[in-house]
């Protein structure tokens, strides 16, 4: 392990897109679990360079997730804590 | 002349409805049922209806935090679609609607073996993991293989389909 350690720590966690590792997985804007983990808290798309997913899957995720804020299924922004 | 051709074959549709929450029973039933209505009149076919119910919005929509959610999948010709969501801008009601092109082909057999299959490769799925899962690495750790949707079909939408900036 500690040879392995380089001197820019880089996580080769997730190289792999999930999408392309499982294709049993469909992007769709209905299924709001699997969505959520690629929303940070406040409801922003997270990028594919954190994400690691393709540039595909990355594409089809993101227009799932804006199909979802059209229909008030996700936020398109943190709501205020006054109307919430 | 191919787009010509395209134009006898049933499209899939799947819309999402978004209508108020204050209804009486009675009245979501008329609502539904408005619907339902306009498709079987134009010679669409229903292949289903579910009703989400009452939920939590991401965000006020008219003024209000919660709303009633149908979602449907029917098969017509284009102008079905546009006949329904021209009922739907019409009545109050409703609120919002997104419509996607599930299948631009539309052939019941073909579906119903489509939704056999994968049926089958879910049961499958499902076994596979209470075996432990072929592929037990680090990415399974949040459980992606939900149930989701039952297509895999290329769900683009044509422009017209799909209403997708918000109007209020």
């Amino acid at each position: 392990m500690n040879q392995r350690r380089k001197k820019r720590r880089t996580f080769h966690r997730r190289k792999v897109c999930r999408f392309c590792a499982d294709h049993a997985v469909d992007i769709d804007y209905k299924d709001l679990r699997l969505l959520r983990h690629f929303m940070t808290e406040r409801g922003k798309i997270i990028p594919r360079r954190i994400s690691g997913n393709c540039a595909r899957h990355q594409r089809s995720l993101t227009l799932a997730i804006k199909r979802s804020r059209y229909m008030a299924l996700m936020p398109y922004t943190a709501m205020t804590t006054s109307s919430s | 002349m191919r787009r010509y051709c395209n134009r006898m074959f049933a499209r899939r549709y799947e819309t999402l409805i978004l209508i108020t929450p204050d209804l009486t029973p009675e009245e979501l039933e008329q609502a539904k049922s408005k619907i339902t209505d306009v498709v079987e009149k134009m010679e669409g076919k229903i292949l289903r209806f579910e009703d989400w119910g009452n939920r939590q919005l991401a965000y006020p929509v008219k003024r209000q935090l919660r709303g009633h959610y149908l979602l449907l999948e029917f098969m017509g010709q284009p102008d079905l679609l546009n006949e329904v969501e021209r009922q739907m801008r019409l009545d109050e009601r409703f609120w919002k609607f997104l419509t996607l092109v599930k299948d631009k082909r539309f052939d019941e057999a073909k579906y119903l073996e489509e939704l056999e299959r994968l049926s089958a490769e879910r049961a499958k799925r499902e076994a596979d993991a209470l075996n432990g899962g072929p592929g037990s690495d680090e990415e399974d750790e949040d459980s992606l293989d939900d149930e989701g949707d039952d297509s895999d079909l290329d769900d683009d939408d044509d422009g017209s389909d799909a209403d997708d900036d918000s109007d209020d």
